[in-house]
């Protein structure tokens, strides 16, 4: 297979034609942007902030410092890691005003991965789908630290990369993962104890 | 697989499965029309400042130096090549008014 691929595939240069076109003063192209990727912004700022009102807001801030500063981005990333790390800033921000802590320290044990019997595992399948369980996944999930919760969401459900993830966190690479290891020990735990509870 | 993994797994299974809140229907057009009124607002008063600022100086201008250099102006050229001058300036200037007019109105329709 040829390394030169057609520029059209690359989706740099999806992007860099997409920030033409909104320099030019294309008619819809920036609303364009905003339909590709409000979708992301909004669930980056919602895990950070857990408020709907803030979160509409927050948003809206975010494409407008996308607006105003468009002209600094360069092509050389995924414009989708560039609003990504806009969006992470502008949420940071507002928790650090709010002075709600980003993370928190965990100890060390509840790091660890939980000891269970070899069954649970099973019983754990058989019961991810209750309407229960999931509650309690709601309520796992929230009661993770804002940093946490964001890096497994964006792990797990939109499916970024570590490196990504990183970049747009402006975290190292090996905090990420530990973030992500200590919040599934975390949900692997509670969840484990709710099934315990229902047994 | 060992256990740990086996968990992760349906952890993220779980995760997968999670309805999450989504932006509103409207969200782009409500962004697009913030960023319209924002970026309206601030040419309209930056122009108004600026009309504001060139009348004074323009009206200061006149009342200091304006017969005194007319009559200077009309003595050096003459008055047929004077009144030739006044006809050109005010061609150039309806000129570049349509000009600038019309690049105006083809980026508004663009």
């Amino acid at each position: 297979m040829s390394t030169h691929s057609p520029p059209i595939d690359d989706p740099l240069h999806a992007d860099r034609t997409l920030v033409a076109a909104i320099a030019r003063g294309k008619q819809g192209a920036f609303a364009q942007l905003v339909q590709q990727y409000q979708r992301l912004c909004w669930h980056i700022i919602d895990r950070l902030v857990r408020h709907p009102e803030d979160t509409r807001e927050l948003c809206q801030e975010v494409f407008l410092r996308v607006h105003q500063c468009l002209h600094q981005y360069r092509g050389e990333s995924a414009l989708k890691s560039w609003i990504a790390q806009i969006a992470y800033s502008i949420a940071k921000r507002h928790l650090e005003r709010k002075r709600i802590p980003l993370a928190e320290q965990l100890n060390t044990d509840s790091a660890e991965p939980t000891q269970t019997a070899p069954s649970n595992a099973l019983d754990l399948a058989t019961h991810i789908n209750d309407q229960q369980m999931q509650k309690a996944l709601y309520r796992a999930i929230d009661a993770l630290a804002p940093l946490p919760r964001t890096v497994l969401m964006l792990y797990h459900i939109d499916e970024l990369s570590i490196t990504e993830i990183a970049a747009i966190t402006s975290l190292a690479e090996g905090t990420i993962k530990s973030h992500l290891h200590r919040s599934r020990a975390q949900l692997r735990s509670i969840l484990q104890g709710r099934l315990g509870e229902s047994l | 697989m060992n256990r740990i993994e086996e968990q992760d797994a349906l952890i993220h299974l779980a995760l997968r499965q999670l309805k999450e809140s989504e932006p509103p229907a409207n969200f782009s057009a409500e962004v697009i029309l913030h960023i319209e009124k924002r970026t309206s607002a601030f040419e309209l008063k930056l122009a108004r400042l600026l009309g504001v600022v060139f009348a004074v100086a323009l009206f200061a201008c006149l009342l200091e130096f304006g017969m005194p250099l007319w009559q200077l102006t009309q003595q050096m050229l003459g008055e047929t090549v004077f009144a030739w001058s006044l006809i050109a300036i005010g061609c150039l200037g309806l000129s570049l008014g349509i000009e600038r007019l019309s690049s105006r109105m083809a980026h508004l329709s663009s």
